[in-house]
């Protein structure tokens, strides 16, 4: 329920963009919706202001998924865009997993990255635009979190999508 | 590694999307060049044409009603805009239009400025951009022969010049020493190579150690010396306090920061001054400004790991004296502007609940502060501030929704107004199609809007 009532608002929000974007009359804005996501916001790897973060930009899952380089006829990749940042003065080793999915039911699927490389290192002022993560799952589980631990010794992220 | 077509995306972005009619040269000569943009806000991490992270700059043009009443609009630069830090707002060739200064840090460009055919991606080397006001024209500054020091990860302009930090540039024996780079110009055209200060530079005083970062925040202003040369106050908040002298290793008061201020900035041997707020984990110097109020000027410098700005005083003629330390929330000092009278502090992991951030005005000459609270849990209100003559505050709060979101707040009190992509009035960054469905990567995405402010 809270999931539909989720979608109902972001529709919503949507359809009154595209209709008064074509107005070039100035209002008054309304106020920013109410946060039912962690998508596009900054999520600290470390206690500082200055600590390494995440941003999980968007999700999209019903891609193709192939198993043994076949396309699996019951099965889904979601597809994860995600942004990470190093601010400050140290080198950020990150651990070698990125953190599981949790869908719907409460499962957990592993995380493989795009490029099939170990994660990046952040160099202090290091951006990395984008880091592209994939989970397979069934195709009617529906993803509802991320949850691990990006740095090793940080603390465990739950990031709610 | 990816290379994008800046010039493709360009054209797509100035013939489809982008509503702003003037031509490249408008303002450069003859006419009355059109001077409408007001404030600007970036998303240094929004998704433009299915890329990730090209980011976007709006500009806020007030409308005849006045602010808050603003029409938002994507601003075309020749190369993606991913700011770090604030963006520079000042009429740098005085021709009455306000021109905005964006530092890319974590962007490359290609070297070849005798064509229009920049191509750019993910990288270390960094660039800035000169957004010229009243048109589109756009000058593209880099460090020359200096690669990955995150060169645009602060900026500030002054009549007839730019400053711009790269603080992760390498000194022989000291990585992240961090650099500055003072560019001169001649009405629109660069006059000569820029020049390069670092804490080994005459005249600076301190030396260049590893990790200092040197360069991370910059303000030009007129503070010492002849007041009718710009100064430079630069901050390098991951110095440590550990006594005079060259140190490589840890020692003394950890990341404590400085403040140097290079006096008559453009001379043959500027001046150098270092000031300090000893604290372990301060980072003195993380953010700094300068202002002017009733012909004396101001520079503030913060200490957001301390909670503390400290406020300097410069009357004509006197150089530069602290004047007061100011304590407030947690990271109290992670921003700063200098509006009319006021020294504005933002404290984006402050407030209640934690996360939620704050804002602090405090009149320069003294007196009692006004906090203004703004920010929803884990909102980061106050991560970049500024404001305009005519008394309004910009606060960014980019961690607000999905999108992030800027208010626009009058500094004597009253309602906010806010601002985010997406909310019926903010356009959102342009997809790979204005048409057609998209999906999630296809899309055009807002993240960080109101991470950078100018």
């Amino acid at each position: 329920m809270v999931c539909l009532a989720a979608v109902v608002v972001t529709s919503l929000v949507v359809v009154g963009a595209m209709a008064v974007t074509r107005s070039d009359v100035p209002r008054r804005p309304r106020p920013a919706a109410a946060q039912v996501t962690d998508l596009g916001r900054r999520i600290p790897l470390g206690p500082d202001f200055d600590a390494p973060w995440m941003i999980i930009q968007t999700h999209g899952c019903g891609y193709p998924n192939y198993v043994g380089g076949f396309r699996h006829p019951d099965r889904q990749t979601c597809r994860m865009i995600v942004l990470l940042g190093n601010p400050g003065p140290a080198t950020i080793h990150l651990t070698e997993r990125f953190p599981e999915l949790i869908d719907d039911t409460g499962g957990g699927h592993d995380a493989v990255l795009q490029t099939a490389e170990p994660l990046p290192t952040l160099f202090p002022g290091r951006r990395v635009a984008p880091l592209i993560v994939k989970y397979g799952m069934p195709k009617e589980r529906r993803p509802v979190r991320l949850e691990g631990r990006l740095v090793p010794g940080g603390p465990v992220v739950r990031v709610l999508l | 590694m990816r290379i994008h077509r800046a010039l493709a995306a360009g054209a797509v972005l100035g013939g489809m999307l982008l509503p702003i009619p003037a031509p490249a040269s408008a303002s450069a000569s003859g006419g009355t060049p059109a001077c409408a943009m007001e404030l600007v806000v970036a998303d240094p991490n929004a998704q433009q044409y299915g890329s990730a992270g090209l980011g976007a700059v709006y500009s806020l043009e007030a409308t005849g009603d006045g602010l808050p009443r603003v029409r938002p609009r994507l601003i075309q630069a020749r190369l993606p805009t991913t700011p770090a830090g604030p963006i520079a707002r000042y009429d740098i060739d005085g021709d009455g239009c306000t021109d905005f200064v964006v530092g890319s840090p974590q962007m490359i460009a290609s070297e070849r400025t005798d064509v229009p055919d920049y191509t750019y991606s993910p990288g270390d080397d960094g660039y800035a951009q000169i957004i010229w006001g009243g048109g589109h024209e756009v000058t593209v500054l880099r460090a020359p022969g200096h690669p990955q020091g995150h060169f645009g990860w602060s900026v500030s302009a002054w009549s007839g010049m730019v400053a711009i930090g790269a603080p992760h540039e390498d000194s022989p024996g000291a990585p992240d020493s961090g650099a500055v780079y003072l560019f001169r110009l001649s009405g629109r055209r660069l006059a000569g190579t820029p020049r390069r200060f670092t804490q080994d530079s005459p005249g600076v005083q301190g030396n260049s150690e590893p990790g200092d970062m040197f360069g991370w925040s910059l303000s030009l202003g007129r503070l010492a010396g002849d007041t009718r040369v710009a100064d430079l106050a630069v901050g390098a908040p991951y110095e440590n306090d550990d006594g005079s002298g060259a140190q490589t290793g840890p020692g003394g008061v950890p990341h404590s920061g400085a403040v140097t201020v290079l006096s008559d900035v453009t001379s043959p041997a500027p001046r150098g001054e270092q000031f300090r707020l000893s604290s372990p984990g301060g980072r003195y110097g993380y953010a700094v400004a300068t202002g002017e109020w009733r012909g004396v000027a101001y520079l503030a410098a913060g200490a957001p790991g301390a909670g503390q700005v400290q406020l300097f005083r410069a009357p004509p003629g006197g150089g530069v004296r602290p004047f007061r330390v100011l304590k407030g929330d947690a990271s109290h000092g992670f921003s700063l502007g200098v509006v009319g009278g006021d020294l504005v502090v933002g404290a984006p992991y402050g407030g209640v609940p934690s996360g939620s951030g704050l804002v602090t005005t405090v009149p320069l000459e003294g007196g009692a502060g006004k906090v203004i609270r703004g920010g929803g849990p884990g909102d980061h209100f106050g991560w970049a501030v500024t404001g305009t003559d005519s008394g309004w505050l910009l606060v960014g709060a980019p961690d607000r929704g999905t999108t992030g979101a800027a208010a626009l707040i009058p500094l004597g009190g009253g309602e906010m107004t806010w601002l985010a992509p997406g909310d019926g009035y903010v356009p959102p960054p342009p997809g790979v199609s204005p048409t057609r469905r998209l999906r999630p990567h296809e899309a055009g995405t807002a993240l960080d809007f109101g991470a950078s402010v100018g």
